[in-house]
């Protein structure tokens, strides 16, 4: 499994923080057709790095002075409460078993203006728990009180976690893998998000990583200068 | 929508992107393109040093000592070319070009005499199996043959070449001594019947010699006719100008008897007008020499008229005697002519039937000189050894030492030659197999979502 790295704030020169801009600001653009604040990331299969999106993309939205919160929806492999070294004793589940109060759940990151609620334990059923009454109230309330309010999901192919959430939020970015996520499978994933009613704003795509050990590789999908 | 520089850079790159993206494809799959090339180079190594028997080959080099030329140019352009040419080709032995001995090097009766006296059929090599091991090429602008036997046991396959060379000198000098026997026998019995034609042609010609009238005969009875036919010639000619004489001699004297008086008036002048008359007058009955004693006048007969008459009778009679004789050679000439033309006519045809036969009898006798020459030429070239004076084994085979099949770097270098190819080409397959996203073009065309960003791959610096 992949460790999170937040470049966006070790390293907020690099060419991929600018990616994370670039999505910041499409973002921003496209929201002159409906205000979305709540935003689902998703993608195909595992490891394409929807994890990574939300939390560069959460970042990236906290320094440009938003207030956000980032929830980790992935009742099945948590890891953001990793990235920014926070503890995972409490989280999203305790809240949507109305056993904690969503706003006793969140936690302050390093990076100011951007706050976690973190998964909490694993339960057996994260779709049930997902797709239930509270996690709506949770996602109306924290809505009024962020700018922005990033999920980050399970993939969805494999199981129907962000389908259950589709329709509770204002938009959905699709991650794509170059040279990993499917052709075929990337269409089933936008039909199925439409088919449950989500509205997804767009595509990232996130460059494949080169094969081997090797620490050389084509800037092939660089974004490098695509704005000049 | 924030995607429109994207496509544009994409549109400038497009060139680059090209030569990039195979560059890019052999990059993604490096490993599996290594992968394969080890693998294939690794199985020729084994198959190559491990598992492939190793084959040895040994060689013999055998050296034609005389060439056939390729194709004799017609040396003698005379008439022999005939007779000649004919007798030539029979008498000559099989023209043995290069190309001749190498393919009869692998004569299937050779093989069985090969197979049979190393005993090869116990190891299971048959003359057909034999066949296969054998490889056999002239070297290019020499007279070197080069037999090459292939076999898993080195010893065999030198014993194979030497004794395949060996078995092959003696099946070309046998070949010949047959060829050549068969050409004697030939030789032979054309010298024989030759012979008796010979023989007919010139009874022929003595039989025909000795007909009566023959040619000589002929011949010495015409120069007698003839030289006859030249004195009748002068002698007419002779006669022809005698006779001239006479006749102007007849006429000169007819002249002058018409011009001389018969008779001499002596002394009587009157009557000289009428005597004159009667003299002409009695000329012309003849001039008898009656003498008239007119009355009246002496008369007398003029002697010189009488001398000329007595002449001219004398003469007359001569031309009739010249004219009688002018006839009688001028018939007999006619009649030699005649002869001699029946005799010449005869003569030719009877030389033109005698020229013939002589022809025959010469043809014959040069036909005959001819096959005498080649019989013996031909006994004295059956006499040699043809197989060891046509053909040398110039060098044997030795046991070979080192195999030469399988060439283990050469196979290896084959291997990884193809392994890559292979590998190459199959990584561009895969990557045509693989559907997956790799730019935001495809993202639009296929999904047509809009891409929000594209983030390049970066690593923690941890």
């Amino acid at each position: 499994m992949q460790h999170v790295f937040l470049i966006t704030q070790s390293d907020p020169r690099s060419p991929a923080s600018e990616a994370f801009r670039l999505v910041r600001a499409n973002l921003k653009f496209s929201q002159v057709q409906g205000s979305f604040k709540t935003i689902l990331i998703t993608s195909t299969g595992p490891e394409e790095g929807k994890s990574t999106l939300a939390a560069n993309l959460a970042v990236t939205m906290a320094q440009a002075g938003s207030t956000v919160l980032l929830v980790d929806c992935d009742l099945r492999r948590p890891r953001l409460h990793r990235t920014f070294k926070l503890k995972n004793r409490l989280g999203l589940t305790n809240v949507l078993i109305r056993a904690q109060l969503w706003n006793q759940a969140v936690q302050t990151t390093d990076i100011p203006g951007l706050s976690l609620i973190p998964s909490g334990p694993i339960p057996p059923n994260p779709s049930e728990l997902l797709g239930s009454e509270p996690m709506q109230e949770f996602l109306e309330s924290a809505a009024s009180e962020y700018d922005a309010v990033v999920l980050d999901t399970p993939p969805v192919v494999a199981v129907s976690d962000a389908l259950v959430l589709a329709p509770l939020v204002d938009g959905i970015i699709l991650v794509v893998r170059a040279g990993k996520t499917r052709v075929d499978q990337i269409m089933e994933a936008k039909k199925l998000l439409e088919n449950a009613n989500g509205r997804i704003v767009g595509a990232v795509i996130n460059a494949a990583k080169p094969n081997g050990k090797s620490y050389y590789y084509y800037h092939y999908y660089s974004s490098d200068g695509k704005e000049r | 929508m924030g995607t429109n520089g994207i496509d544009a850079s994409f549109a400038r790159a497009v060139d680059e992107v090209d030569l990039r993206a195979y560059l890019e494809v052999l990059f993604k799959w490096k490993w599996v393109i290594a992968l394969i090339t080890a693998a294939a180079v690794l199985t020729s190594a084994v198959l190559s040093y491990l598992v492939i028997t190793p084959t040895y080959e040994a060689k013999a080099v055998l050296m034609v000592t005389q060439p056939a030329p390729e194709k004799p140019a017609s040396s003698q352009n005379q008439q022999g070319t005939g007779v000649e040419s004919v007798v030539e080709s029979v008498s000559r032995l099989p023209e043995m070009t290069i190309s001749t001995y190498v393919s009869q090097l692998k004569n299937l009766s050779v093989l069985e005499e090969v197979v049979k006296a190393l005993n090869l059929s116990a190891k299971g090599i048959s003359a057909q199996s034999l066949e296969k091991m054998i490889q056999v090429a002239a070297i290019k602008d020499t007279n070197l043959i080069e037999l090459k036997v292939q076999s898993t046991d080195p010893t065999l396959a030198s014993q194979i070449a030497n004794t395949l060379s060996q078995r092959f000198l003696d099946f070309i000098s046998q070949t010949n001594k047959q060829q050549l026997s068969k050409s004697v026998e030939f030789l032979d019995t054309q010298a024989q019947t030759g012979e008796g034609k010979l023989e007919a042609a010139k009874k022929a010609l003595r039989d025909f010699q000795m007909q009566p009238r023959g040619v000589t005969f002929l011949e010495k009875q015409l120069d007698a006719r003839i030289q006859d036919l030249s004195k009748y010639k002068t002698r007419l000619v002779d006669l022809q100008v005698q006779r001239e004489q006479l006749a102007a001699g007849k006429a000169e004297l007819e002249r002058l008897l018409a011009a001389t008086p018969k008779t001499i008036k002596v002394n009587n002048p009157l009557s000289s007008q009428s005597a004159s008359s009667t003299t002409s007058g009695n000329a012309q009955t003849g001039g008898s020499g009656s003498k008239l004693v007119t009355v009246g006048d002496y008369e007398e007969i003029n002697p010189a008229y009488a001398t000329a008459a007595q002449m001219l009778d004398d003469r007359t009679v001569r031309l009739a005697e010249t004219d009688a004789e002018l006839a009688a050679v001028q018939k007999m000439a006619n009649q030699l002519e005649a002869e001699v033309e029946a005799i010449s006519a005869e003569l030719a045809s009877k030389r033109l039937e005698q020229d013939r036969l002589q022809r025959e009898v010469d043809r014959w006798e040069k036909t005959q000189d001819l096959l005498n020459d080649k019989i013996v030429e031909t006994q004295i070239a059956r006499s040699i050894n043809f197989g060891d004076t046509s053909l040398l084994l110039v060098s044997p085979a030795a046991p070979p030492a080192k195999p030469i099949k399988p060439n283990p770097r050469l196979n290896m270098a084959v291997a990884a030659v193809l392994g890559l190819m292979v590998a190459v080409v199959l990584s561009f397959v895969m990557e045509m197999l693989d559907n997956t996203i790799r730019t935001a073009d495809d993202v639009e065309k296929r999904l047509g979502l809009p891409v929000l960003g594209t983030v390049p791959f970066f690593k923690p610096a941890e």
